[in-house]
């Protein structure tokens, strides 16, 4: 019985508590892991240094499907994370919205370098192949999405980006984030 | 006794295994297998958005010669419209994933909002110009934009032209097109005179190319006036965000009903299927009152005005 009331119970509790507090920060401290929805060409896949358009700066561009760790920070619809952006780790704000818990299945896996393991990848409904069918079937089609073709890239030279004949080409749309902020500059509409 | 109950366990296991693997092949092929049947599924990814928005694009470019962009004017043109309506766009993103917040004009859950937001700009905003004075604007899936040198000569100063951009890129971010051909059609792929004459067959291809015609066809029908009040609604919230005047929607809606009034609108003509416009700038006024809707007093000085004046008479006048 002394023995029992000798025992240090306010070490052992004091103890218990210190190791649930580890345990309770360790996990906090990691945030949650997520995985982008859109393609690495969506203006929204650019991590941003800041959630105020005007004083962010493009940190990188995130790929589909690729894994970061979603960080306990919040501004209204960005959200910041930390991911591996061109072999780089960065911490930087994008929009809740492009990520999701699950990865997409079907979809290119992205290493932790940021590679893309399979490029070719577009979702298995309406892509370039059914497109092509479509083409084979109309001339009149074939003919008006040559010009769509013909405006798609010369828009893209104009906005700062490479012109390409593949709808599928994943654009860097870093230059075109820059227009459009040079747009409100210039035009007295910054905030 | 302890074994059967591992066993039934064991079977009970690999029975949900085989109906996930069937549900999930199922799913994944949901788009591809409907497209044969002539269905259009209820959620397509971005890139599938995109591609539609490709193929309507080129009905829209077969019924409207768009520009060329082969001069220097035109380039003006064309980069000034992509960076007005990107720029909106981005400023706007704020605004509101909300319906409720829109004015409860259409029926949609905070979710399916969160899902339009994300599938429709595929590749941000791309705005072509029609080569044409007839009044038309047309937003597609997967962020294509095309407005008519007659829409855009309407307008008088560019803050009315991002009244213009503002709410037509709203159809496309609230996804009312497709909305509207799902309901409409109860997500078959319709037919039409124009989709037969150009697809006969009934391949994948050819189901693909009669949507894209019929989904033309749906979106110059217009849209529904639950979906016009909401593009009003989203267009002058963001407006005010990205530094115009929302007072802008309610002057380049009386651009509009001083053309109606000045012009007989035809049954078939895009105009002609919008809500009462009186009842618009009505409801635009009411929203800019009641949500004490402003705009940041920098970008109203003399020399903002001045600069943007300037750049709307480069590239329009």
């Amino acid at each position: 019985m002394d023995r029992w009331k000798k025992f240090p119970w306010r070490r052992l509790l004091a103890l218990v508590l210190a190791m649930a507090a580890l345990i309770f920060a360790s996990t906090y401290s990691k945030g949650e892991d997520m995985y982008v929805k859109v393609a690495s060409s969506n203006p929204d896949a650019v991590v941003l240094s800041s959630t105020d358009f005007f004083e962010s700066e493009p940190l990188g561009n995130l790929k589909q499907n690729q894994s970061v760790e979603m960080l306990d920070k919040t501004d209204g619809e960005y959200v910041k994370i930390s991911a591996t952006v061109d072999g780089k780790k960065v911490e930087g704000w994008v929009k809740k919205v492009i990520l999701q818990k699950k990865p997409l299945e079907n979809s290119p896996r992205v290493s932790e370098s940021g590679a893309v393991d399979n490029a070719s990848f577009a979702a298995p409904g309406f892509d370039k192949e059914i497109e092509n069918g479509m083409r084979k079937e109309s001339p009149e089609m074939d003919k008006a999405l040559t010009q769509l073709q013909d405006f798609e890239k010369k828009r893209a030279r104009l906005m700062g980006l490479k012109e390409s004949d593949d709808p599928d080409f994943e654009q860097d749309p870093t230059p075109m984030l820059n227009s459009y902020r040079d747009f409100a500059n210039s035009g007295g509409l910054k905030n | 006794m302890k074994t059967n109950k591992i066993n039934v366990w064991v079977t009970r296991l690999m029975l949900g295994a085989l109906v996930f693997s069937f549900t999930g092949c199922a799913f994944l092929m949901a788009a591809n297998d409907a497209l044969k049947e002539g269905k259009l599924v209820d959620n397509l990814e971005p890139s599938e958005e995109y591609y539609l928005g490709r193929g309507v694009s080129a009905v829209i470019i077969q019924n409207y010669e768009p520009i060329k962009i082969d001069t220097p004017k035109q380039e003006t043109q064309i980069k000034y419209l992509n960076d007005m309506a990107g720029y909106i766009e981005k400023a706007a993103q704020g605004v509101t994933r909300s319906a409720r917040k829109l004015g409860d004009h259409t029926d949609r859950s905070y979710d399916q909002q969160e899902h339009v937001y994300n599938l429709a700009l595929h590749k941000g905003i791309q705005v072509g110009i029609l080569n044409t004075e007839e009044v038309a604007a047309h937003g597609t899936p997967g962020g294509f934009l095309w407005l008519s040198y007659g829409a855009i000569h309407m307008c008088k100063n560019e803050d009315e032209l991002a009244a213009l951009v503002a709410h037509e890129m709203s159809h496309i971010i609230l996804d009312h097109g497709m909305a509207n051909y799902r309901s409409a059609h109860k997500s078959q792929i319709a037919s039409s005179f124009a989709s037969d004459h150009m697809f006969p067959g009934d391949s994948k291809f050819s189901n693909f190319g009669r949507l894209c015609v019929t989904g033309f066809e749906s979106m110059r029908n217009g849209y529904n006036p639950g979906q016009e009040f909401e593009a009003d609604n989203w267009g002058t919230r963001a407006l005010a965000v990205s530094g115009y005047k929302p007072e802008a929607m309610v002057e380049v809606l009386t651009r509009v009903e001083e053309f109606e009034k000045a012009h007989e609108v035809k049954p078939e003509d895009y105009l002609a299927h919008h809500p009462p416009i009186h009842k618009r700038i009505d409801t635009v006024k009411e929203l800019i009152k009641t949500e004490k809707l402003t705009v940041n007093p920098k970008s109203q000085t003399a020399e903002a005005i001045k600069a943007r004046s300037d750049r709307f008479a480069a590239a329009f006048k």
